[in-house]
Formats: structure tokens, C-alpha cells, sequence
């Protein structure tokens, strides 16, 4: 069987469930027998747009002056997102946290999957983000990153600076909508069954093996 | 990192069926999903959801 299954997920940098769902997916992967013959691509996804590119303050200080919230409950929540990232193996330093716009990040990922690299920029764009206090909607910042993990950091830099993949990341954000795609991540599995949210590993092990059991029934189908 | 509103409820794992078709005029693809899981663990609008607890996940 060498036809493989495609999963497609829609998610942002600056989003706790998906650096977190990333993680539960990877673990559903690797629990799944045929994980040698998926592929995986990432899809741009804005959860905040109108968010400042340079932001003087930490996420705390982002939820209570922009969003309006109670600072006591700011501190709690970030705690408890703080535990439960804890409990899948992620250090999230939100006193750290750069809150910024991503759409040069988002960018910079469809840079990444032209040479690619995709997979090794969305993860070291999330721990930048969450774990390093980076600043990931700077573009100095952006190419150094990348060339972290094997790109050409000049190029990255050229790339963003024209803007070349800006309307990659406005097509996906308009497949989103079109998909209805309101929430993320979104994982969706051989362009037919979604999942949304950061689920356990386990359903994820579990849609995968019912997406890949029908792409083999019709493979040896066709070849009948 | 946005805002974020408590967990409503408990996830809903590989839960029969709702298809559903979207569309929309100008959408670039219309596509039809059959949703194999649904979690209120996503953040929507720029408002994450988060649990009680890290044992709600």
C-alpha cells in the first residue's frame, strides 16, 4: 500500500491548544501502526488578527488591557493552561511571552513548506513563542529562526520582506471559511473526516486508523 | 496567546456522526466533512477555551 494519508490541520502560533494538540497528535501518530505512509501539512489560521505586531506588556497584561479581563482570573487561567501544557511535556513561560500578530509567522511557514522544512519551523515557531519568549512577528527574528532549522535565513528574510507568501496565507484562511472552520486546531484526514480540538492521543490513533482502513479498501479495490 | 473563557464541557471523542455541508459564495472549495471528534479543547475568535483542571483533558 503506498498511497498515503493526508492530514491537513489548521491551526495559529499563538494558540494553547494547538501547541498542545500538536503534541497529543504526534503522540496519536506514533501509536498508529501505518505512521510511515501519512503526511502531515500545517494551514495558516489568524485567530487574532487586529493583534499588535509589538505589544509592551506580557500576555497578562495583553488579556487585562486588550480583552478586558479581571487580572486575578487572567493569572488563574494562565496557570491552569500553564499545568495542563505541563502535563503533555511543554514549559509554557507566559511571564516570558511576546504576544504579537502572526501573519509573518504564518508566512514564514509557507516559506518553510516550499523547502520542506515546514514541519520543523511550526514546531520551533511554538516553542519560540511559548517557551522562549521570542518575538515572532519580528522579521529579524522570523529569519533567525528559521535558519535554526535549516533554512536560508537571507532568503526568509527576502521572503518576508515581499510579502511573496502573504496570499498563500490568505488562501488558507479562505479554505477555513469555506471548510466553516470557525476554531482551532482543526485537524481534517483525507480531505473527508474532521476533528476539532485538542483531543487525546487515543482518538486521534483511532481516526487515523478508520481514514487509513478506507484508503486501503480502495486501493486494493482499484487494483481488482 | 488570547483570551480565555472556562471549559464548558468535557470532550466528545469519535461520536456518531453529524455531516454537515458549508458553503459559500466566493468559498474556494465546498467540502463535505464527516466529524469523527469534537473537543471544546480550540480557541475560537481569539477566546481559548481552558479546563478546571489539567485532568479535564
Amino acid at each position: 500500500m503506498s498511497e498515503k494519508l493526508k492530514v491537513d490541520i489548521w491551526s495559529d502560533i499563538a494558540c494553547p491548544w494547538c501547541y498542545i494538540g500538536k503534541r497529543k497528535f504526534e503522540t496519536g501518530l506514533a501509536n498508529f501502526a501505518g505512521k510511515d505512509n501519512v503526511e502531515v501539512e500545517y494551514h495558516s489560521f489568524e485567530l487574532s488578527p487586529d493583534t499588535p505586531t509589538d505589544f509592551e506588556g506580557s500576555a497578562a497584561d495583553f488579556l487585562v488591557e486588550k480583552k478586558g479581563m479581571p487580572k486575578a482570573q487572567v493569572d488563574q487561567m494562565l496557570e491552569q493552561v500553564t499545568q495542563v501544557a505541563a502535563s503533555v511535556g511543554l514549559d509554557f513561560q507566559f511571564g516570558h511571552l511576546k504576544q504579537t500578530k502572526t501573519l509573518k509567522a504564518h508566512e514564514l511557514l509557507h516559506f518553510a513548506k516550499e523547502h520542506g522544512k515546514q514541519i520543523e519551523l511550526k514546531e520551533r515557531l511554538l516553542k519560540a513563542y511559548f517557551m522562549e519568549g521570542k518575538h515572532v512577528g519580528d522579521e529579524a527574528e522570523l529569519a533567525a529562526l528559521a535558519g535554526e532549522v535549516g533554512l536560508d535565513p537571507v532568503a526568509s528574510a527576502e521572503a518576508l520582506t515581499q510579502g511573496i507568501f502573504a496570499s498563500a496565507v490568505q488562501a488558507d484562511i479562505d479554505q477555513a471559511n469555506a471548510y466553516g472552520i470557525s476554531g482551532v486546531p482543526f485537524f481534517v484526514f483525507n480531505n473527508k473526516y474532521g476533528v476539532s480540538g485538542a483531543q487525546d492521543p487515543l482518538a486521534f490513533t483511532q481516526v487515523l486508523t478508520e481514514a487509513y482502513a478506507e484508503i486501503s479498501e480502495t486501493t486494493l479495490e482499484q487494483e481488482n | 496567546m488570547n483570551i480565555f473563557i472556562p471549559k464548558a464541557a468535557s470532550s466528545v471523542v469519535s461520536e456518531p456522526i453529524m455531516q454537515e455541508q458549508k458553503s459559500q459564495a466566493a468559498a474556494p472549495e465546498t467540502p463535505v466533512f464527516t466529524m469523527l471528534g469534537q473537543s471544546d479543547n480550540v480557541c475560537v475568535d481569539g477566546v481559548c477555551a481552558v479546563p478546571q483542571a489539567p485532568s479535564d483533558i
